[in-house]
């Protein structure tokens, strides 16, 4: 997101405040939520992000005069590869295991996984721009931010459904799992 | 030419709005306790380490027939079944006249690791099903297994044959390795007993990652963006909770169990291709000549139909009805049209046994 200048359209501060605001509410329920219940909260900060961020992406293409779907999808795929990558499963840093054998093998299976990760997302953001691409009756226009979300929505789980199934994403997947089970072990005192 | 045609001012005002919307939601929720474990009056009926049998009060005219015990999945809490008095498949069954007993497998800790398929399978699952026979003067039961739930019922019932009046399968995995099933997919590949010597349990939030993996964004960003249209619906804002504490309310895995489990089914598919052993003696589907209802889900991307089907030609049951619901693996429970449908079709099928 770039800061308000004097040249940008009014629509554009209110969109900005309206995240802004969104952002500050979410998290400020994160912290005061029913300790008990914490679970829905916890995801909505993010959600807030994605979500303003593939309006960013409309508004910034709007901007440009619409006439490149391509950086408009190049804009998303960032978004779809950080859904695409499993919670709890970050880069390991290298003092949790002193830059050991265990910690690289984390290192290197996170680099298989991220590579996947971004293939499937480049491939999510092509079929986007094919989406919105097509013309006809059952291809009506896009006109809210909703409708375009749920397109994004659309086109990521494709492209996931495709590359999911195959072998290649299974064996990246156990090995990145397998690795950080090794790093807990090396961890243990 | 693009089908993007968002009018700026008008798509500012939209994110306004919604982001209000989401906000209002977000401070909505941080109010709401929905902490229950069901919503329909029961007893503990017995307990075995930390295995609880659950009776349920009766809520209508007893309908004469065996007791229903109904044996959930380990890798989610069943109080699923009976989420809310508008969304109770046990509520449902209660109408019915069943006697509803409910197998509640608690969550295990540290020094539960060691547990297996056989305490699940034959100790556990079978004082259950004796304790609710004997307390209804009986020497069988009708066992309703549901998901992986399903899977551990059809052992009991091929192990224990003369336990098992009538068993009913709900979206239970039998065939493990058809080309659908993205989890089996997955799960070829783990090495559950690196896993399991290294973790000890098996952490539930583990298991909770992989199920909202297989659809990575529908389960995330589409349902939260649903949010927005709830926001002022205390109602819906609390069924929104309810499901969400459910989907996160995994609890850890015994290890033995775990790591059994998932070579023994999903890797190596033994009870559909033979070869199953739980406690020292086969598991024989063909033993199993009692009724047979498995209800499955045409939707469900957690345990395809495609998983579920082949239990039609497994056993060595010549009382075989299956019945598909129009919806998915959630829907299956909490759907409107499930409610009705589901105990009405349990309870007539029952009743005609």
């Amino acid at each position: 997101m770039h800061g308000v200048t004097p040249t940008d359209p009014p629509w554009l501060q209110v969109w900005q405040d309206a995240q802004r605001e969104f952002a500050r509410l979410a998290a400020a329920a994160q912290v005061t939520s029913n300790s008990s219940m914490p679970f829905a909260q916890q995801r909505l900060s993010d959600f807030a992000t994605d979500y303003a961020g593939v309006a960013a992406a409309a508004f910034a293409q709007w901007q440009a005069g619409g006439a490149s779907l391509d950086a408009f999808s190049a804009a998303l795929v960032e978004r779809y590869q950080k859904l695409f990558t499993p919670p709890g499963l970050a880069p390991a840093n290298p003092e949790a295991a002193q830059g050991g054998a265990a910690w690289l093998r984390v290192q290197q299976a996170h680099a298989r996984y991220a590579q996947l990760a971004l293939e499937i997302a480049t491939d999510a953001g092509r079929r986007l721009v094919a989406a919105l691409s097509v013309s006809g009756p059952a291809a009506p226009p896009v006109t809210t931010l909703r409708e375009l979300h749920a397109l994004w929505i659309e086109c990521g789980e494709a492209a996931w459904a495709a590359a999911a199934h195959r072998e290649e994403f299974a064996e990246a997947q156990a090995e990145l799992l397998a690795a950080h089970v090794e790093l807990a072990t090396s961890a243990k005192p | 030419m693009t089908r993007l045609a968002l009018d700026p001012a008008r798509a500012a005002e939209e994110m306004a709005e919604f982001s209000r919307r989401m906000a209002q939601a977000a401070s909505g929720l941080a109010t709401l306790d929905v902490a229950s474990e069901g919503c329909s009056p029961r007893v503990e009926a017995f307990r075995i380490d930390r295995t609880v049998l659950w009776h349920y009060r009766p809520a209508a005219q007893s309908a004469g027939l065996a007791p229903l015990v109904i044996c959930y999945a380990l890798v989610n809490r069943p109080y699923m079944l009976d989420l809310q008095p508008d969304r109770s498949l046990i509520r449902g069954l209660l109408a019915h006249g069943l006697d509803v007993w409910l197998v509640d497998w608690g969550y295990p800790e540290r020094r539960d690791s060691g547990l297996s398929l056989d305490d699940y399978v034959n100790r556990y699952l079978g004082a259950c099903i004796d304790h609710a026979a004997a307390a209804c003067g009986v020497e069988s039961v009708s066992l309703l297994g549901v998901c992986q739930g399903g899977t551990l019922s059809i052992c009991h019932a091929a192990l224990h044959p003369a336990r098992v009046r009538n068993l009913i399968a709900m979206v239970t995995p039998v065939d493990f390795r058809t080309e659908e099933n993205l989890l089996s997919k997955w799960a070829q590949k783990l090495d559950s007993d690196r896993m399991v010597e290294v973790l000890g349990n098996v952490p539930g939030s583990l298991l909770n990652a992989a199920f909202i993996a297989l659809m990575p964004l529908r389960l995330t960003a589409r349902k939260y963006a649903g949010l927005a249209d709830i926001a002022e619906d205390r109602d819906a804002l609390e069924n929104f909770l309810r499901m969400e504490r459910w989907i996160h309310d995994s609890p850890d895995q015994a290890g033995t169990a775990f790591r059994e489990f998932i070579r023994w089914f999903f890797q190596e598919n033994r009870l559909v291709r033979g070869g199953l052993e739980i406690g020292g003696r086969t598991v024989n589907p063909r033993a199993i000549t009692c009724p047979l209802l498995n209800i499955y889900a045409t939707q469900d991307h957690l345990v395809p139909p495609s998983a579920s089907r082949p239990l039609a030609g497994l056993t060595g049951s010549r009382d075989y009805t299956a019945f598909e619901f129009d919806g998915g693996h959630i829907g299956i429970y909490v759907s409107r049209s499930a409610q009705e449908l589901l105990p009405r079709t349990i309870g007539e099928w029952l009743q005609a046994r």
